[in-house]
């Protein structure tokens, strides 16, 4: 079957500042992908240059047999949850709602009510007059509401309270639970969706570093903690350091081969294992040291 | 309800069809009643609806769930059973072993010790 | 994209409502405020035609360079770019509404002077100016609009795209008034139509250049940024392009130089060169059938028309001719200007001997001993124009008082004192013959006379027709009409004399376009051919159709072995068979200036022996008398 989404060595420079650096990214029909990255890494680039948003340097973008071509065409398949979202500060939600319903021939604008009142979202309510989490709300009403055969979420629950956020995610899951929908998602809080996502994709340097299963993730990431004299070994393949103080080291693994060879090495022998959180897990992805 | 661990070893839907057998040994679920939607149990437990699913057919193929008077995913009168053979599976296992170690001249202390090593290694 | 329509229209109704209202309530404002002695509609009146040159132009640089910055501010791309649909059409939606706002607000204006136009209270220029304000309201949104799209500003966009409004159509509102009044120099419509265009595409093209570079942060921006600036600059250049088109051309333009109205033969016909100005550049030169030129004046300091300092300006001369036996004497002045008298020859080329005053009359007096007359602190002065000599030797003539006794003095030098016929009662008489002439006409003045094959004529108006005297003392009446020598009976280069009646009628045809019916005034020709032959009543109705002509401005140029050659209208050479007028050949001639409504000359044809010379609009030509044309300069 057919990839949903095709990616292939996208490149975006602004002025001299090179973003995206040759970028490769699929994703299946269906396929929950998560994409890991710091801030300013290129995350909000690659969305916008899969939206048709922004124009791409060189490299091809296929989306559902569609390439961006500046005519908008693209973004009435896709459904788009913009790190900051906006709405004319002058137009209510139900407004909003029945605006955007005219751009999307598929839209549901019983679906949009039934999320709107599911949501607590009040439909007379000024956008320029919503709070931080309203406006979240509306976003992703608006995204969903003409059943888009792939969501692009940019960082759809950040800034916003539990309670939002748990909505958001049970909005997620229902939709999944539709059938059908591809999801593509960026989230700094990688961890809350751990039991969703199929893959997570490793945004750095421009390109992407490294594409694991989320099985992978799950149960193949460990933390080794040991007595050690003389200081940290050297670092192998998949083994960083955690931190620890004095002769007591903590070690994150990733991937069994790699941690059958650090068994093997004597110095281990007594050490203490146990799988690694799902948020250290993505740390030690990024790069980042646990503080202690 | 069901608690997962998202960094267990063990997959998800298996975490899920163990959550029910617990559920229906404590009594909390008893034969008739019908699960929660696929929907709803996925969106409580934050996971995806598929894993969800691949749970409740594999609930299904063992007996565990049956469909009755037009209802989908009831608990069978055998969940009981089920339920309950697995921890007795584990429990007379786990019994014929440590009594053969205790008759072999193990101590408790080397049992434990051991137990603590296999923790480290099983992982 | 009527939603996005409707969603701009949304953003800018307060803007567009309080203009609209200021519209309103000026009526009620202007009644108010006016003098009592105003009449209540043309108080209206005055506060919409402000409104016009003012108020809508203002206002469409402000709803337009809101429009513009608000598409090119970050927030609003935030909002809207999301939406499944172009930067194209964001756009065309924000500019097409700010368009449609600035119409309705012309249509406001437009209503309360009720649907016409007050041209009593234009001027000439504002006239000129209504006929482009339509485009230059739209084109002062469309600019608005997109020159704020560029700098993300309103008031520098505003600004901006004023200026340029300003620069393309104020040549064009100049060249319109200046052609209106001289003759086309270049296709006003090709010219309004290529700028509407250019401004139309170069607005659109460069819109869709800086959207890419701005919305969509596309490569090679600088190189589009610098593509969209040419592109807003197009129609500028256009403008300044068919500007100096126009003085390109105008610097081309020849005309013939008239006479001084001192002396109305001025000379020019019959040589073999003829006498041209270039109006635009003051330029005075003599072209022959050979092609030689000599040029007598250079010009280069015709003036320039105040606030139009971009567009030429004409200066016009006058001049007199004399042929003499060692050569010519050509006297000219510019308008303004001190009169120049030169001699010479075009192979020998042209030297100027004197400089007189422009406050003077003057005139070259021909005869056996050329001399200039020249008029001036209430006396007239002679002098002898002499080769070789520098200086002019005045001597006043005291004698003179009125014009008629100057004419007398001039025909008399020119033909010798012999060569005066004058009248005694209603007799004729020249030297030693005499003829009675019944009812003969301004026997006060001498008779010219005109020197046929049998010797010297003469042609006496009387009250029953006009008499030919013949030197064998007989007089005969030639036709019932009055022709008078030198007024409305004219000589050619080889010796026809001739004159013409215009007979009035209505012609009505049937066409494929229906009927039609116009003025036809037929020349009809009294022909004295230098043998003495008459030709009575000559019509040339069929060369006369063919041509189109009917405003019977027709002259006869030769009459030679029975053919008749006629200049129609300075249009077509016409060559036509005397004994049967529908046998006739035509010839195109280039077009000249200043012909139709605003002739300035009356004719721009100089007749020579070999056959015509012709001051064109874009140099001069000489056509043979078989119609062969070739140009000179």
């Amino acid at each position: 079957m057919n990839n949903i989404l095709e990616v292939k060595d996208l490149r975006k420079a602004f002025g001299r500042h090179e973003v995206l650096k040759g970028l490769s990214l699929s994703c299946a029909p269906g396929e929950v992908v998560g994409i890991l990255g710091r801030n300013g890494t290129g995350k909000t680039t690659l969305f916008n240059v899969m939206l048709d948003l922004v124009a791409a340097d060189c490299g091809g973008v296929e989306i559902m047999g569609l390439s961006p071509d500046g005519s908008g065409k693209l973004r009435g398949l896709i459904g788009y949850v913009p790190e900051k979202p906006a709405f004319h500060p002058f137009m209510s939600v139900r407004e909003v709602l029945e605006f955007r319903a005219k751009f999307f021939p598929l839209w549901n604008m019983g679906k949009a009510e039934e999320l709107c009142k599911k949501l607590e979202l009040d439909l007379s309510a000024k956008t320029g007059r919503l709070s931080k989490g309203g406006i979240a709300k509306l976003a992703w009403i608006a995204a969903v509401a003409h059943n888009p055969a792939l969501l692009l979420l940019d960082e759809p629950t950040s800034g916003l309270d539990y309670l939002v956020r748990d909505h958001i995610l049970s909005g997620l899951i229902s939709e999944l639970a539709e059938g059908g929908k591809s999801i593509i998602v960026s989230n700094h809080r990688m961890g809350e969706m751990g039991g969703i996502l199929d893959r997570v994709c490793l945004l750095k340097d421009g390109v992407i570093k490294a594409d694991y299963t989320a099985d992978f993730v799950k149960t193949e990431a460990f933390r080794v903690s040991a007595r050690l004299e003389g200081g940290l070994p050297e670092a192998g393949p998949g083994v960083s350091s955690l931190g620890g103080s004095g002769p007591l080291a903590e070690l994150a693994v990733l991937g069994r081969a790699n941690l059958e060879r650090l068994k093997a090495d004597p110095r281990f022998s007594e050490a203490e294992i146990s799988p690694l959180e799902l948020d250290a897990a993505f740390k030690v992805m990024l790069g980042e040291r646990e503080a202690l | 309800m069901i608690n997962l661990n998202q960094n267990s070893q063990v997959p998800i839907f298996d975490q899920i069809k163990l959550g029910f057998k617990g559920l229906v040994k404590k009594g909390l679920l008893e034969p008739g009643d019908t699960a929660p939607s696929i929907r709803k149990l996925a969106s409580d437990l934050k996971v995806n609806p598929n894993t969800v699913a691949r749970a409740y057919r594999e609930l299904t193929a063992e007996g565990f769930f049956e469909s009755s008077r037009g209802r989908e995913n009831v608990i069978s009168l055998r969940a009981e059973a089920i339920a309950g053979n697995t921890a007795k599976m584990v429990h007379e296992t786990l019994e014929a072993a440590i009594k053969g170690a205790l008759e072999g001249g193990f101590t408790w202390r080397e049992l434990e010790a051991m137990i603590a090593e296999l923790k480290r290694k099983i992982l | 994209m009527i939603n996005l329509i409707k969603l701009n229209f949304r953003k800018s109704r307060l803007s567009f409502a309080v203009l609209l209202l200021a519209v309103l309530a000026s009526v009620p404002l202007s009644l108010a405020l006016k003098a009592n002695a105003m009449a209540a509609a043309e108080a209206i009146n005055l506060a919409m035609v402000y409104w016009a040159l003012v108020g809508i132009p203002l206002s469409a640089l402000a709803l337009s360079a809101i429009a513009g910055a608000d598409a090119a501010s970050g927030d609003t791309r935030s909002v809207e770019q999301p939406l499944p649909v172009s930067q194209g059409w964001l756009l065309s939606a924000s500019a097409g509404v700010a368009l449609l706002e600035v119409g309705a607000l012309v249509l406001a204006v437009y209503a309360v002077m009720g649907f016409t136009l007050p041209f009593e209270t234009l001027n000439f220029a504002q006239k000129h100016a209504y006929r482009l304000y339509v485009f230059s309201a739209a084109f002062l949104t469309i600019y608005g609009f997109a020159v704020s799209y560029a700098f993300r500003n309103a008031v520098a966009g505003a600004a901006l795209a004023a200026a340029a409004v300003l620069t393309v159509v104020y040549p064009v509102l100049m060249m319109s008034v200046l052609q209106s009044i001289t003759f086309e120099l270049i296709s006003l419509t090709g010219l309004k139509l290529a700028v509407a265009g250019l401004a139309l595409a170069g607005a659109a093209g460069a819109l869709k250049l800086l959207s890419g570079v701005y919305a969509r942060h596309e490569k090679n921006a600088a190189v589009k940024i610098t593509a969209a600036a040419l592109l807003l600059a197009s129609p500028v250049l256009a403008s300044l392009a068919g500007l100096s088109l126009v003085n390109h051309r105008a610097r081309q333009v020849t005309g013939p130089v008239p006479a001084y109205r001192f002396s109305p033969s001025g000379g020019m016909e019959g040589g073999e060169f003829m006498l041209v100005q270039k109006p635009f550049t003051g330029e005075v030169l003599v072209a022959d059938t050979d092609g030689n030129n000599a040029v007598l004046d250079r010009g280069g300091d015709a003036g320039r028309i105040k606030f139009g300092y971009l567009l030429p300006s004409p200066t016009f001369t006058r001049a007199q001719v004399l042929r003499v036996s060692g050569g010519t004497w050509i006297i000219f002045s510019k308008y303004g200007n001190d009169h120049k008298l030169f001699s010479g020859s075009l192979k020998e080329g042209f030297v100027q001997r004197a400089e007189m005053n422009s406050r003077w009359d003057c005139e070259l007096v021909g005869g056996e001993k050329p001399g200039i007359v020249v008029s001036h602190s209430g006396g007239y002065f002679y002098a002898l124009l002499q080769e070789g000599k520098k200086e002019l030797k005045w001597e006043k003539l005291p004698a003179l008082k009125t014009p008629e006794e100057l004419r007398a003095f001039v025909v008399r030098k020119e033909a010798g004192a012999a060569g005066l016929a004058r009248f005694e009662g209603k007799t004729l008489v020249y030297k030693n013959k005499s003829w009675p002439v019944p009812g003969a006409l301004g026997t006060k003045f001498p008779a010219e006379g005109l020197k046929l094959a049998d010797g010297l004529n003469f042609i006496v108006p009387a009250k029953t027709g006009t008499y030919l005297c013949r030197p064998d003392g007989k007089a005969k009446m030639l036709w019932p009409h009055y022709f008078r020598l030198g007024q409305n009976f004219y000589v050619t280069t080889e010796g026809t004399a001739w004159g013409t009646t215009i007979s009035h009628s209505r012609i009505t045809e049937t066409g494929l376009t229906g009927r039609r019916s116009y003025d036809f005034d037929e020349p009809i020709f009294y022909i004295l051919t230098r043998k003495g032959t008459e030709l009575s009543g000559v019509q040339i109705r069929s060369a006369l159709k063919k041509a189109g002509a009917t405003d019977g401005t027709t002259s006869l140029l030769r009459a030679e072995g029975g053919t008749l050659w006629f200049n129609i209208e300075d249009r077509y050479l016409a060559r036509v068979n005397a004994a049967n007028t529908n046998e006739f050949a035509l010839w195109k001639l280039p077009a000249s200036a200043w012909r139709g409504k605003h002739a300035l000359f009356s004719t721009n044809v100089s007749a020579s022996s070999r056959g015509i010379f012709m001051a064109a609009v874009d140099g001069i030509y000489f056509m043979d008398w078989k119609g062969k044309l070739k140009k000179l300069v």
